[in-house]
């Protein structure tokens, strides 16, 4: 049995037709979307402590708006296995009401939409406090105390939080962000569900992140086991989180990829990974000329489809 | 702590004594016994290529047991002659860019022991030993290295010597990518280290911390290095600018900023109250510089080391005395009150600036520096502020006997300033400003 495929609604689903968006994901031979929720509120906005009014929004007002987005997706026969929730959902040094908004609002009503949208996983960003508090213990201590404040909700609707990989800028080039560990985020993870009693919290390995920061995909992917949770698979050249094609980046005369796609394959497929293999590439799309978009697409999913037959020959 | 420098790549193999006399003249009184200074990093690759020009009449890669005569010929003796001394030594080097089948594992290996023996001759207290991983299996890589460092101990043992054997992280290239690969991640390198002395049923075995390999490999320093605790005995410090495998001078890779995060580097050598072997390793810097500038380099190389040791000491310092007062009334004395004023409480704080005389600050009152002439001999004065030559001169002049130290708020444990009150709530920045 394959793998089911997916990919971010972001620059393929847009809100004046839904509907169409997702037929053409279908069309280009994918199964489930990733819905990207932060393309809502984005980052780069809240970097500058900008909010605008979409999460000022009642649940009710929300379903109301994603009614067409969820109808559309049911309608091509395509799955929302996954959301990624707007992030950063903590500015360092921003206004309290800013960091109280993301916290009481978005997060809450993130969660809402995930329910409402009948997703099971929700991704987000942990906090990225290190360098003031002196250590990632102290870090990740803030970013559970936010887990924990959706971990109920999470449990009555049956949503898998998910953690993520990140990175932080040093000088030029990436380091290691919050989530590089697998033996801390197995130990957490279990500890969480522990509590709750369910799998509240989840993880989500992002091929694009692990490779600008050096992590060997085999040994992560084999330590996290059972709780990977969901993929964000893209490539990069190593050193800018371009968030392109798998093998697409070089830098040898050989012209083989600077990511080690067989080392996460062979990962996926010893864990008995049965989720989606989701790319997280919107940006090709960007890449491209709008001429090309289902193309670039039908292209994408064909990685996908190799991917699976790979995961999935070798079991 | 020791500060050494590395001579790979600044000894040269058919003339090593001018260069080491160079190193010595600049102020460092130890080198590493580096094989790789012999035995280069692409001699592997290169000693395969056909056009290759043979600059020697032997390569230790085609003949390994002549390894340990050599480096007993050239740099051991010339060391000796010259009182460069050589505590720590290291196997050779082979460079991320040779491939696996440009590699023959026996040879490595054999290497390996010849340096080995070298550095037991040489009366090393350390030696470290880069592991196997070129064309071996990851699912193999235990087992290999066990059997490969458990020989290394035999030899050892045969000798008579406590020599330490340090295990080092390594990166792995992926098509001209680094990622972490063997020993990168603290908690293999615990794990090994520690089953590797169960096994050899003594303290033999630690480990070493390459800056640089972990900067190529985007690890958190802080994260990667303090879960070695005191298995970690030498580290080596080297700058890159995050992509490419060089050995730069530290703070040079400034391409938009540093790329290494030096922060982190000190803060982690900090918390484990490090004590061990301060490796500087700045060879592609050194050759990239016109020969007559190398002198002013290596000088330059030893006031940054210098430098580091410093910073990395500088909480060592603070507790090594029962009594402290402190010189300086600005941001630097707030600094030292933030990390270390309840433990280590300074009885005041003294300033020049007169119209600050009574007045009480970060819980300190602050008084004329005269007041310091009053002092018990025992008290230390920690000096707060940049003008250090100055207030030193001034403190000397009123014929001080108290130890005078030089603190400095560079790097600290945590952020201090604004960043100081998102230590205690992250909400506090510039909303609570505002």
């Amino acid at each position: 049995m394959s793998l089911r495929i997916g990919v971010q609604s972001k620059n393929a689903v847009f809100d004046e037709s839904p509907a169409e968006g997702f037929a053409l994901l279908k069309a280009a031979g994918f199964d489930c979307c990733d819905f990207s929720l932060n393309n809502y509120l984005k980052n780069t906005d809240l970097y500058q402590e900008k909010l605008n009014l979409f999460f000022d929004q009642s649940v009710s007002e929300l379903e109301t708006y994603f009614a067409l987005h969820k109808e559309g997706a049911k309608q091509a026969g395509i799955f929302i296995n996954q959301m990624h929730m707007p992030y950063p959902t903590f500015v360092p040094g921003a206004k309290k009401e800013v960091n109280d908004y993301l916290w009481n609002e978005v997060g809450p009503k993130s969660m809402e939409i995930c329910r409402f949208l009948e997703c099971p996983n929700i991704v987000i960003h942990g906090f990225k406090l290190d360098r003031y508090y002196g250590s990632e213990q102290a870090e990740w201590e803030k970013t559970e105390e936010f887990i924990e404040s959706l971990a109920p909700v999470a449990k009555e609707y049956g949503i898998t939080i998910c953690m993520e990989n990140l990175w932080n800028t040093l000088g030029t080039h990436k380091v290691e962000g919050p989530g590089c560990n697998a033996v801390k985020a197995v130990k957490r993870i279990d500890s969480i569900n522990e509590k709750y009693g369910a799998e509240v919290l989840g993880f989500c390995y992002d091929t694009g992140h692990g490779n600008l920061v050096g992590l060997d995909p085999y040994k992560f992917i084999s330590t996290l086991g059972k709780r990977l949770k969901v993929l964000h698979i893209h490539e990069n050249d190593g050193a800018e989180d371009l968030h392109q094609l798998p093998y697409t980046f070089t830098r040898t005369r050989e012209n083989t990829s600077v990511l080690d796609w067989d080392g996460v394959l062979r990962g996926l497929k010893d864990i008995g990974f049965d989720g989606v293999l989701s790319f997280e590439t919107a940006p090709v799309l960007d890449c491209f000329p709008k001429e090309l978009k289902a193309e670039a697409l039908h292209m994408i999913a064909a990685v996908g489809r190799y991917f699976s037959a790979q995961i999935e020959n070798n079991r | 702590m020791r500060l050494i420098c590395e001579s790979r790549g600044i000894i040269n193999r058919l003339r090593p004594g001018g260069r080491m006399q160079n190193i010595l003249d600049s102020g460092f009184q130890y080198g590493v016994l580096s094989a790789a200074a012999l035995c280069e990093p692409l001699e592997f690759r290169n000693i395969k290529r056909r056009n290759f020009m043979r600059e020697y009449d032997v390569y230790f890669t085609e003949h390994p047991e002549k390894l340990k005569a050599e480096m007993e010929a050239s740099i051991i003796k010339n060391a000796k002659e010259r009182g460069f001394k050589l505590p720590i030594a290291m196997t050779p080097l082979v460079s991320h860019e040779v491939k696996d089948d440009e590699v023959d594992s026996k040879v490595l290996k054999k290497l390996s022991e010849e340096s080995l023996e070298a550095a037991i001759a040489a009366d090393c207290e350390r030696i470290i030993v880069h592991p196997m991983y070129i064309g071996i299996d990851s699912k193999k890589l235990w087992e290999e290295n066990k059997e490969f460092y458990l020989i290394l101990d035999r030899i050892a043992d045969e000798k008579e010597s406590s020599i330490r054997i340090l295990l080092i992280n390594k990166g792995k290239n992926i098509n001209g990518h680094l990622i972490r690969g063997v020993c990168a991640e603290a908690e293999e390198m615990v794990q090994w280290v520690d089953e590797l002395n169960r096994l050899a049923g003594k303290k033999r075995f630690a480990c070493c911390f390459d800056i640089g390999t972990a900067t190529l490999c985007g690890q958190n320093l802080f994260e990667a290095m303090v879960p070695l605790g005191d298995r970690l005995e030498a580290v080596i410090i080297r700058d890159c600018d995050g992509v490419t495998d060089v050995a730069m001078l530290s703070y040079t890779a400034c391409v938009k900023g540093q790329q290494t995060d030096w922060l982190y580097m000190i803060r982690a050598l900090r918390k484990l109250e490090f004590d061990g072997d301060l490796i500087m390793d700045f060879s592609d810097t050194y050759n990239a510089f016109p020969d007559s500038l190398r002198k002013a380099l290596l000088s330059m190389a030893y006031d940054v080391g210098k430098f580091l040791l410093w910073h990395i000491d500088m909480e060592r310092m603070v507790k090594s005395y029962s009594k402290r007062v402190l010189f300086g009334a600005g941001n630097m004395c707030r600094a030292y009150m933030k990390d270390y004023g309840k433990e280590y409480p300074p009885l005041y704080t003294c300033d020049n600036n007169s119209a600050r005389w009574g007045e009480e600050f970060c819980g300190l009152t602050i008084e004329n520096p005269e007041k310091l002439k009053e002092l018990p001999e025992d008290v230390a004065i920690f000096i707060c502020n940049i003008y250090y030559d100055e207030i030193e001169g001034q403190l000397r002049e009123m014929k001080l006997k108290n130890p005078i130290e030089r603190f400095s708020d560079e790097y600290m444990a945590t952020f201090h300033m604004e960043r100081l009150k998102m230590a205690a709530d992250p909400n506090a920045g510039k909303g609570a400003k505002a």
